[in-house]
């Protein structure tokens, strides 16, 4: 029932793909099938990488969105979970403020933009903002729909062991959820980590999404696909340290059927 | 069983309705301290919700059900918390237990009664159904609650599971003794593990009848009593003719 485990080795065949994409876009480049102004060549952009890096503004960037996205997923999840818990255990208020949720869900958190900056101006507030707008209403959600597929044996096995209550929620309702809410938190933290480029290229003055901006802006196309880079490898890191959650034996049971 | 003493369980008078489909007419048993009380029905005729009704999860539509304070139920499958441990499941069924040291043995000597010492620390998801089931009987039995409700609690198991478990059961109840009312659709296992064995009628559900057995448990699927227990309630529910030659032909191979 534990996955059978693999040699070292096995991990370098998931460096297969990026070695052939890096290996086309060389031959590409050094082809100069592409204006050299609009297509850079990638040992710029490990040069551009490297620069930016030791310069520390590539850090400073990347310790700002990873500083904006912690605060708004984190404020999501404050936020989303508990009304996720008071929606799922009651059909009334299911039926009353779902449709909502939803509606504010199908709604890019990009048309936000505007509206986040006229109110809260540029740099952290509007970033924080739109995060938070991307993530809490797939938390309410798919909380609330795992509280609402509990299977009602659960209870009833507390309620014969005297649990009620905090301890309820403690013994039963949260750990009964823990499998989707994991799950839900992976897309959301996915979602917040696009959101933030996207928010800091129009209001911000620093962070990766800003970088991207201003590389472009100079018609740095290398610092342009060095940031990029940035952000994608970033974006993996997060997903990696959130599927490590799945891994806890107390939520294996979720994900093994 | 002194008729002075109260039964543990009594339903009088119990009718139930879902909307317009009624599910139970007028149910009238009781069950006393020790007993052990099968009830089987065809499906769909209302046997889980008169156990519910006897656990409280329900409330009757007419007629009252005098009950314990408390009681403990055991499920047909998956009333184990699956993100704990066996050891931990056991132990929330030991929660009125205040003093640690008292809870850690009673759970030791629990997961020895069902012989799943060394599982301790498995998930259930790790385990067989059978082994499972023994983990939902240790945490029922951890109980400081003589009743046991159990709603078909082996029928997901494949036929010989359900054979051991009936002797497992029967076993631990003689280490533990409580008072079962169980509910099955399982003839035989009723005939093999009851005192008395309540049969209940197509929807709405009545008790049709009621078959007594005296001989001590554990006993046989084939003891000549849980023959004819078995043959007393096929009868009853219309599966075999009401002829005695399966009975005679059995005293004669018997003599």
């Amino acid at each position: 029932m534990q996955a059978p485990s693999r040699p070292p080795t096995a991990h370098l065949i998931a460096l297969v793909g990026p070695a052939v994409i890096v290996g086309i876009w060389a031959l590409v480049a050094s082809l100069h099938v592409f204006p050299e102004s609009l297509f850079p060549h990638p040992s710029d952009v490990v040069r551009g990488l490297i620069s930016e890096l030791g310069s520390g503004r590539l850090v400073r960037d990347a310790i700002a969105s990873l500083f904006r996205v912690s605060a708004g997923f984190l404020l999501s999840v404050l936020v989303g979970v508990p009304i996720g818990l008071l929606v799922g255990h009651s059909v009334r208020l299911r039926e009353a403020l779902l449709p909502t949720v939803n509606f504010f869900r199908s709604l890019s958190p990009l048309a936000w933009i505007p509206f986040a900056i006229l109110w809260l101006g540029i740099g952290d507030p509007p970033a924080i903002f739109l995060i938070f707008m991307a993530a809490v209403f797939p938390i309410v959600l798919s909380t609330s729909a795992a509280v609402a597929n509990i299977p009602s044996v659960y209870f009833r096995v507390g309620r014969d062991l005297g649990l009620d209550g905090l301890d309820l929620l403690r013994q039963v309702t949260l750990p009964a959820i823990a499998p989707q809410v994991i799950t839900a938190l992976r897309v959301t933290a996915g979602l917040s980590w696009l959101v933030v480029v996207a928010a800091e290229m129009l209001a911000g003055t620093d962070g990766l999404g800003f970088a991207v901006w201003d590389a472009r802006n100079g018609l740095r196309i290398d610092l342009l696909a060095a940031a990029m880079t940035v952000i994608g490898l970033i974006g993996v890191a997060i997903d990696r340290l959130l599927v490590r959650l799945m891994a806890l034996p107390s939520v294996r049971w979720g994900y093994d059927r | 069983m002194t008729p002075a003493a109260p039964p543990l369980l009594s339903l009088s008078g119990v009718t139930h309705r879902f909307g317009d489909v009624e599910a139970l007419a007028d149910i009238s048993f009781s069950v006393a301290h020790g007993e052990f009380v099968a009830l089987v029905g065809p499906s769909g005729c209302g046997k889980s919700t008169l156990l519910n009704l006897c656990s409280g999860w329900l409330q009757p539509t007419v007629g009252r059900v005098a009950r314990p304070e408390r009681l403990r139920m055991v499920f047909q499958q998956d009333g184990l918390f699956p993100w704990m441990t066996v050891g931990e499941n056991i132990d929330l069924g030991l929660r009125h237990l205040t003093d640690a040291a008292e809870r850690r043995s009673r759970q030791a000597t629990l997961l020895d009664l069902v012989r799943l010492g060394p599982f301790a620390s498995h998930y259930p998801h790790q385990l067989s159904g059978g082994m499972r089931q023994r983990v939902e009987l240790a945490r029922a039995l951890g109980g400081d609650t003589d009743l046991l409700l159990m709603d078909e609690p082996f029928s997901s198991l494949d036929y010989l599971s359900r054979l051991r478990m009936r002797l497992e059961l029967a076993r631990l109840l003689q280490v533990q003794p409580r008072t079962v009312l169980l509910v099955t659709h399982d003839i035989e296992e009723a005939a093999q593990l009851a005192d008395r064995v309540l049969v209940l009628s197509d929807r709405p559900g009545r008790v049709r009848n009621e078959v007594r057995l005296s001989a001590a448990r554990p006993r046989d699927p084939t003891q000549p009593e849980v023959v004819r227990a078995v043959h007393r309630i096929l009868t009853d529910l219309g599966l075999e003719k009401d002829t005695p030659a399966l009975i005679t032909s059995i005293r004669e191979e018997l003599s």
